[in-house]
């Protein structure tokens, strides 16, 4: 697998964006993030009165002086974000010029710093066959060598069956799923969607086509073998039939956009020779994924 | 479809050659691409939009083979069977005998249908084909020849008529012989329900024969009683397979006068008997009272004579071979006597008869027989010539005699009459006549019959039995019942007014009848014909009865003996017209298509 290159252009466009994901949390580590919980941020929140059991540090002498009642005061608990990016690494992503794998490396790269300049926490999880890697949950901006190595390290093979690989794995509090591939998967992706949904989870489709997938250039007469299953398809090539070919990828797309729709989920698609500015700029500022500082 | 030449077919063992060179040229290139996903559901889509979508890959291979057939079919030289003809002249035969009445389907005749056919057949003609349409009855008639004009075909074919004649349409085929004599690639096509004999001409039979169920009546008789009532006996048929009881009635002139039962098993022929039934009027007829496919034939008739015999006078000093020979005739009254001068004197005779005697007066009014005749101006008597063998002249005197000649002693040679025809010869001269004087018939014989060898022969009786019905023959037809087909001659009354003839549908027919007899050749439909003609003394009726000849039409046969039999529904179905130039312009067609499926490669 080649190596990724991150150098410094790749992090300060990224350092002028921000998740706009907007989770209310109630669980997890302290963090950056505001919750729905009270608690002992520095962030005033309401007054309420004395009652037997209340920390008596957080009594408002002044208004008791004022009132000569107990009054105590809130603030807000910060909670940290929890950020899954599962990524897609069969057989299939490795394909196209250049290969699907490198652009979803690339988003997952970003979505990470991002997350991890928010000082929310990040789990970038491997999705192969029917289960999935899980990986370390990271947090802070050290973190991101780590994950740069992982992303590196990733190999692409086999076949992966995603609401499966997505429900191998239990999930614990609210969160966001950035799941990344091209989801050409017969069996449908329904099932993950709903299970992530059933699990609180906010939901990011990134869907990665290669230039090849998107506008075939084959001719003749074919034997066109699946990557994964090694399944063969005999196709004449001709105008009809990449007509044909056009419109189940279109109607592929709809299935996809009409299911991020019903599990209130983000949609982009994106080929794997866009220019990565483009991508993160135009795409994912359009779908509203992200926004400027 | 008929094929020239077989031969060609041989190359259809190429097909399966072109299919293994497409299948070992099936190794299409392998591609591996990330998922067929995609692939798989966007044929899936095509192919329920358009089925043969899977099959379009091979669409050279098929196209191929197409091509390859379409040679062949071009080798094999295909002549395609079609309605219609390709020659250019066609003769339509329509079989309109008296069977062809019989019920087909529902209210439709075998007629009917075989005109539907007929009219079909001719929609199916090229616009400049030659028809000519002939039916079969009365010997084969042109009803239209050479027509060119579609409409001008339809009315010929719609003009022929029914009728109630035996024929079939055998009938026709001199006449269309001769026809195809001077046009010999002419397509004959003959709507039949009988079988015919082709005798050489090449020709369809479109049958139109199908099983039915069909009774006929086929022979009314009687004979007088003392009584004067009479005993009738009607023939009945059963033309069908399964066993039938119906009802016979008689009738004189339309009125019922009584009825029988009768069973018959399968094709039986049974005798139904009236006895002693009292009648008066002119037709007897006996009917069935049974629905079936032919209604003309449930019916036969005879007319009903004046009562009482015929009074003959037997003027003879003696002839015993005479006297036998007119009691074997029925319905005289003979009245012997050897008195010449009996004309005159007594009351009036239908017939007399002179044996070597002549009446000492003419006979003014009356028939006569003069048997060897003495000497008399009258009857133009000459010399008389010794032994001699007397030659039989075809006559209606002599009719149904075997015997060529009459070996006499002595004859007298006659200087015959204008009105009269010899109907006896001895080297030409005449020694026996006949023919209708002013007074009446008159029949001469110029030798005496003792002196003859005849008197010993079974010819005397039918010789006598000629020559008394021909005298006493009501006048003006010499028969009082035919089947329908069959001539009638009509005799002159000497009367210069022409005969008419009521027909039993109404309609008149009228001639002159100028010579002795003229024949009347019309009797197409059964029933009564009445025939009157007046003279001097008023108005002369006679008649006849014409029945369905049920021998040759109430039973007809289903016809197998034709080899190019069309049966069924089926129009026929003609000769055909080469296909070699269609299937080769298909197949530089089929060329066209293959090199622009190969340059854009679909």
């Amino acid at each position: 697998m080649a190596v990724l290159e991150f150098d410094d252009k790749f992090f300060k466009q990224l350092n002028t964006l921000k998740l706009s994901l907007n989770l209310r949390l109630n669980q997890g580590m302290s963090g950056m993030r505001k919750s729905s919980l009270k608690g002992s941020s520095v962030e005033f929140s309401d007054f309420r009165e004395y009652m037997l059991g209340d920390d008596l540090r957080r009594i408002d002498w002044n208004a008791y002086g004022r009132f000569d009642k107990l009054y105590i005061k809130e603030f807000m608990e910060e909670k940290e974000g929890l950020y899954r990016i599962f990524v897609d690494t069969s057989e299939s992503m490795n394909y196209g010029n250049p290969p699907k794998a490198d652009m979803a490396r690339y988003l997952a790269a970003a979505f990470a710093y991002l997350v991890l300049n928010n000082l929310d926490r990040v789990y970038v999880n491997t999705l192969i066959e029917d289960s999935q890697t899980i990986g370390k949950g990271l947090s802070g901006s050290n973190s991101m060598k780590k994950i740069i190595y992982a992303l590196n390290n990733m190999e692409f093979k086999g076949g992966t069956t995603l609401s499966k690989s997505i429900m191998s794995a239990p999930l614990r509090g609210k969160g966001c799923a950035i799941i990344i591939s091209d989801f050409m998967d017969k069996e449908g992706i329904e099932e993950g969607l709903k299970y992530l949904a059933y699990a609180n989870q906010q939901i990011v489709l990134i869907e990665v086509l290669s230039p090849e997938e998107i506008n075939p250039t084959l001719e003749g007469s074919l034997n066109l073998i699946d990557s994964e299953s090694d399944d063969v398809v005999k196709v004449s090539m001709n105008r009809k039939t990449l007509e044909g070919y056009q419109q189940t990828l279109d109607e592929h797309r709809k299935y996809i956009k009409r299911l991020a729709k019903k599990y209130m989920a983000s949609y982009v698609s994106v080929s794997s020779d866009d220019d990565f500015s483009r991508v993160v700029f135009e795409l994912m500022m359009k779908e509203g994924l992200l926004f400027k500082k | 479809m008929e094929l020239t030449f077989l031969w060609p077919l041989i190359f259809l063992a190429l097909v399966p050659v072109i299919i293994i060179l497409y299948l070992l040229k099936q190794k299409g290139e392998e591609v591996k691409i990330p998922s067929t996903l995609l692939w798989r559901e966007a044929l899936k889509n095509m192919e329920a939009t358009t089925p043969w979508e899977k099959y379009k890959h091979n669409i050279l291979m098929y196209l191929q083979i197409l091509t390859l057939l379409l040679l062949i079919g071009a080798l094999v030289g295909p002549i395609i069977k079609h309605l219609g003809s390709d020659n250019d002249n066609v003769i339509l035969v329509i079989d309109n005998s008296a069977s062809m009445n019989t019920i087909y389907d529902k209210d439709v005749t075998r007629l009917d249908e075989a005109k539907k056919r007929a009219l079909s057949y001719v929609d199916e003609l090229d616009p400049k084909t030659s028809v000519s349409v002939v039916s079969a009855a009365k010997g084969g008639v042109i009803e239209g020849s050479s027509l060119n004009s579609k409409r001008a075909i339809k009315a010929a074919i719609k003009s022929v008529e029914k009728t109630e004649l035996a024929a079939d349409a055998t009938d026709a085929m001199d006449l269309v012989r001769s026809i195809i004599e001077d046009q010999p690639e002419t397509d004959v096509n003959i709507f039949t329900d009988t079988a015919v004999d082709l005798e050489g001409v090449k020709a369809q039979v479109i049958s139109l024969y199908k099983e039915n169920v069909n009774y006929s009546v086929d022979s009314l008789s009687y004979t007088v009683n003392e009584d004067s009532t009479i005993t009738a006996l009607s023939n009945v048929t059963n033309h069908a397979d399964q066993s039938v009881s119906f009802d016979v009635g008689l009738y004189v002139d339309e009125e019922l006068i009584t009825i029988q039962n009768v069973s018959l098993e399968g094709l039986e022929t049974k005798s139904v008997y009236f006895e002693n039934v009292k009648v008066s009027g002119e037709v007897l007829e006996t009917k069935i009272e049974i629905n079936d496919s032919l209604a003309d034939d449930n019916v036969a008739g005879a007319l009903l004579s004046e009562s009482g015999g015929k009074r003959v006078l037997l003027v003879t000093s003696g002839n015993t071979f005479l006297e036998k020979a007119l009691l074997s005739i029925g319905g005289l009254e003979v009245f012997k006597s050897t008195d010449t001068e009996v004309v005159g004197k007594q009351e009036e005779y239908d017939l007399y008869i002179f044996d070597s005697c002549v009446p000492k007066e003419d006979v003014k009014s009356g028939n006569v027989i003069y048997i060897n005749p003495p000497q008399s101006e009258s009857l133009g008597t000459g010399r008389t010539k010794e032994s001699s063998a007397l030659k039989v002249l075809n006559t209606d005197i002599t009719e149904y005699l075997d015997g060529e000649e009459i070996l006499v002693t002595k004859s007298t040679i006659f200087n015959r009459p204008l009105y009269a025809k010899s109907f006896l010869e001895s080297d030409g001269e005449c020694v026996g006549y006949y023919g209708m004087s002013d007074a009446g018939k008159v029949v001469c014989l110029g030798f005496d019959i003792h002196a003859s060898d005849v008197a010993l022969k079974a010819d005397f009786p039918i010789l006598m039995y000629n020559m008394v019905s021909y005298s006493l023959e009501r006048g003006i037809v010499d028969t009082s019942a035919v089947k329908t087909g069959e001539k009638v001659n009509i005799i002159s009354m000497g009367s210069d007014e022409p005969v008419v003839i009521l027909r039993p549908d109404g309609k008149k027919d009228k001639f002159d009848v100028a010579v002795s007899r003229k024949t009347y050749d019309k009797v197409d439909i059964t029933g009564y014909y009445k025939v009157s003609v007046k003279d001097d003394n008023g108005e002369v009726t006679d008649g006849f009865y014409a029945s369905f000849p049920t021998d040759t039409e109430s039973g007809v046969a289903k016809a197998t003996s034709v080899n190019n039999l069309v049966e069924g529904k089926d129009v026929s179905v003609k000769g055909g017209k080469s296909a070699k130039k269609y299937v080769i312009f298909a197949l530089v067609l089929m060329l066209i298509i293959e090199w622009i499926v190969y340059v854009r490669e679909y």
